[in-house]
C-alpha cells in the first residue's frame, strides 16, 4: 500500500474552505485521506488510490449534541475523524459538489467557530510565552536554562502571533 | 408573538419549524423539506444541526425524545407563535406583490 505523509496541512490551510478544497484536489490525485486523529494537524498520511470526487467538509464542535454524529451519518456523511474539536467529513459524489452548510447563517457561524478555537489556541501560546519569558527574565536559573526559556518565549509568541493572524483571516477570508 | 430574533426569518428556520409540526429528527427534517419542496430546498446536515441547537436554546423547539444516536424534535407553543407571525408576514409581501404583475 503505498501512502504519502503531508506535514502541518492544517497549519498551510487554516481557512476551512481551502483545507476542504486541498483534501478534494488530493482526492482527486487518487491521494485519498480515510482518517484522521489528534496528530494529524501536524502530520496527515494519505493513502494512493483511485482518483475520487470526494467532498469534504471540517466542522467544530466543541460540545456536540448527542445528535450531531447522527444527523450527519444519516445524510450520507462518512466521519473521517477528528483533530481537537474540528471533526472532518467526506462523502463521495458524482455530478453536483454536496454541501454540509446550505445557508448563509450556518457557513459563517462554522467560520466564527474556527476562528474562535483559532483565537483561543493563540490566546493560550501567548500566555505560555509569556510564562516563559517572565522566567527568563525573573527566575532564578542557570544561565543555559535561562537561554532555553527565551527561546521558548519567543518561539510561543512567533507561533501566538501566526495563529492570531490565522484566526483574522478565517474572519476575513470569503468562504469558497 | 412576533419575535425580532426571528422577523424576518431565514428560509433555513422557516422550513425546520414548518417540519416540526410533526415530530422528527435531523435527517427527517431535510427529507422532508426536500419533498416538500420537489427538491428546491436542500438542507444541509451542518445547517440542520446548527439550527436546530439555535432553535432550541430559544425555546422555539424541543427534544422530545432520543432513539439510539437520533434525537427527535418538535415545535413548541413560542415556536408555533413565530412561525404563524412569519407566514403572515410572508402573506403580506406576496399580497403586495401581487399588485406588481
Amino acid at each position: 500500500m503505498t501512502t504519502k505523509s503531508e506535514w502541518f496541512a492544517s497549519f498551510r490551510y487554516v481557512v476551512p474552505a481551502d483545507f476542504e478544497n486541498w483534501l478534494e484536489a488530493q482526492a482527486r490525485d487518487g491521494w485519498l485521506c480515510e482518517r484522521v486523529g489528534q496528530w494529524s494537524s501536524i502530520r496527515m498520511t494519505f493513502r494512493k488510490g483511485e482518483p475520487a470526487k470526494y467532498r469534504y467538509v471540517a466542522d467544530v464542535q466543541v460540545h456536540p449534541r448527542p445528535d450531531y454524529q447522527s444527523t450527519y451519518k444519516d445524510a450520507g456523511w462518512e466521519r473521517v475523524g477528528q483533530m481537537a474539536s474540528e471533526t472532518l467529513w467526506r462523502r463521495k459524489y458524482e455530478g453536483e459538489r454536496p454541501e454540509a452548510f446550505t445557508d448563509g447563517a450556518s457557513e459563517r457561524a462554522r467560520t466564527h467557530g474556527f476562528a474562535g478555537a483559532a483565537g483561543i489556541a493563540a490566546g493560550v501560546m501567548a500566555v505560555g510565552g509569556l510564562a516563559a519569558l517572565w522566567a527568563w527574565r525573573y527566575a532564578d536559573m542557570s544561565s543555559r536554562d535561562a537561554r532555553q526559556m527565551l527561546v521558548a518565549g519567543i518561539v510561543f509568541e512567533a507561533m501566538a502571533a501566526s495563529i492570531a493572524i490565522a484566526a483574522l483571516r478565517i474572519r476575513i477570508k470569503r468562504e469558497r | 408573538m412576533r419575535d425580532r430574533r426571528y422577523s424576518p426569518m431565514s428560509e433555513t428556520m422557516f422550513h425546520i419549524l414548518l417540519a416540526l409540526r410533526d415530530e422528527r429528527h435531523g435527517y427527517g427534517i431535510m427529507q422532508h423539506v426536500a419533498d416538500l419542496t420537489e427538491g428546491r430546498v436542500i438542507l444541509g446536515a451542518g445547517t440542520v444541526y446548527m439550527s436546530l441547537g439555535k432553535l432550541e436554546s430559544d425555546g422555539l423547539v424541543k427534544v422530545t425524545s432520543r432513539d439510539g444516536r437520533r434525537t427527535n424534535y418538535v415545535i413548541t407553543s413560542k415556536g408555533t407563535d413565530v412561525l404563524r407571525a412569519e407566514a403572515r408576514r410572508i402573506a403580506d409581501l406576496y399580497r403586495y406583490a401581487k399588485e406588481i404583475s
